[in-house]
């Protein structure tokens, strides 16, 4: 499941890894025990003033969720697990990153 | 009078015949006049007997400073001079060579470059598209040289980040062993990946990074931007 979130959020480079670290912990709240890079998966443009979030929750198991050209890519991954619980709606997780 | 011919034996006599400055005598069932040829003309046979002819040469073909002379099928012919740069071309079997203006030739380069001037980051273990991107232009096949530069790394714990080029989301890696690369540290690292590969217009040449499990990162540095250059040649 993908969900990509715009935010209008500043950072420098030397500020980007703690602007970055802010955004992941505010997901992680709400995800629960699922935890990051194994149920799912974040990343981040810092693109100023118009940050975009990309959120991939694993809807299966051995499958690799991710995004390239505007569209969704799937991929085989043993890493991958499923996501554990009821997957949250696309505003709770705009909720949890204000 | 001596010798063998007397006034009154005129029967043999070859100016019975010949009527005419030039005349020669020739012989078929008796002696006969064999007339003059126009100017230039040639004696040959033909019929078992001689006859004038007008040969083809190519002083009679070629009229004009820098002509060609080539065989037409028929005859030796003309081919008048061309234009300035014009190049001499054959049409092959059956054939006349002709004038051509040449096509422009030579090597056509063309560079492309993709930037990304914002940090990006992920936090998978696959490889993900990092927006640091360019489309190939190319309208006439050839190939294209890829070369990306960029930092990758884990400010979070020095970690490197493992970057390959993707070509329309397939790794051009097996083919040039080079474009694959990882980063030895969060700070000061610039992953140089070059491969060359068939250019294909429209195709889409990008970045795609993963880490393990921790945040991995390509970022803008003080000294250069992140970007992806194409050199298509064809």
């Amino acid at each position: 499941m993908k969900f990509v979130i715009d935010k209008k959020l500043t950072c420098t480079f030397e500020s980007s890894e703690k602007c970055g670290n802010d955004i992941r912990t505010k997901i992680k709240s709400l995800l629960g025990d699922n935890i990051d890079s194994v149920n799912y998966h974040t990343s981040i443009l810092h693109k100023q003033n118009n940050h975009k979030i990309w959120i991939f929750l694993y809807d299966k198991t051995g499958t690799h969720e991710s995004e390239a050209q505007g569209k969704n890519v799937f991929n085989e991954s043993s890493l991958v697990k499923k996501f554990k619980g009821t997957m949250p709606t696309e505003s709770e997780l705009k909720k949890a990153l204000k | 009078m001596s010798g063998g011919m007397t006034k009154t034996d005129t029967s043999n006599l070859a100016d019975i015949v010949m009527t005419s400055k030039g005349d020669m005598v020739d012989f078929d069932t008796a002696r006969q006049r064999f007339g003059i040829g126009s100017t230039g003309q040639v004696l040959t046979v033909a019929s078992a007997l001689p006859t004038w002819a007008t040969l083809t040469t190519a002083d009679s073909v070629l009229t004009t400073q820098g002509d060609v002379l080539y065989e037409s099928g028929s005859g030796l012919a003309r081919l008048g001079f061309g234009t300035t740069g014009d190049v001499l071309t054959t049409k092959g079997t059956g054939a006349n060579p002709v004038w051509e203006t040449p096509s422009s030739g030579g090597l056509t380069v063309n560079k492309l470059q993709g930037v990304n001037t914002a940090l990006f980051e992920t936090t998978t273990g696959s490889f993900v598209a990092t927006g640091l991107e360019l489309t190939l232009s190319n309208e006439s096949g050839g190939n294209a040289l890829i070369n990306a530069t960029f930092n990758a790394g884990n400010t979070t714990n020095g970690e490197g980040a493992r970057c390959v080029l993707m070509n329309d989301g397939v790794a051009i890696t097996s083919t040039n062993l080079s474009a694959e690369a990882i980063s030895s540290n969060s700070t000061n690292y610039m992953p140089l990946n070059m491969a060359t590969i068939a250019d294909t217009d429209g195709s889409v040449i990008e970045v795609y990074m993963k880490g393990a499990a921790t945040a991995k990162m390509i970022y803008s540095a003080t000294n250069y931007t992140p970007q992806i250059i194409a050199m298509e040649f064809y």
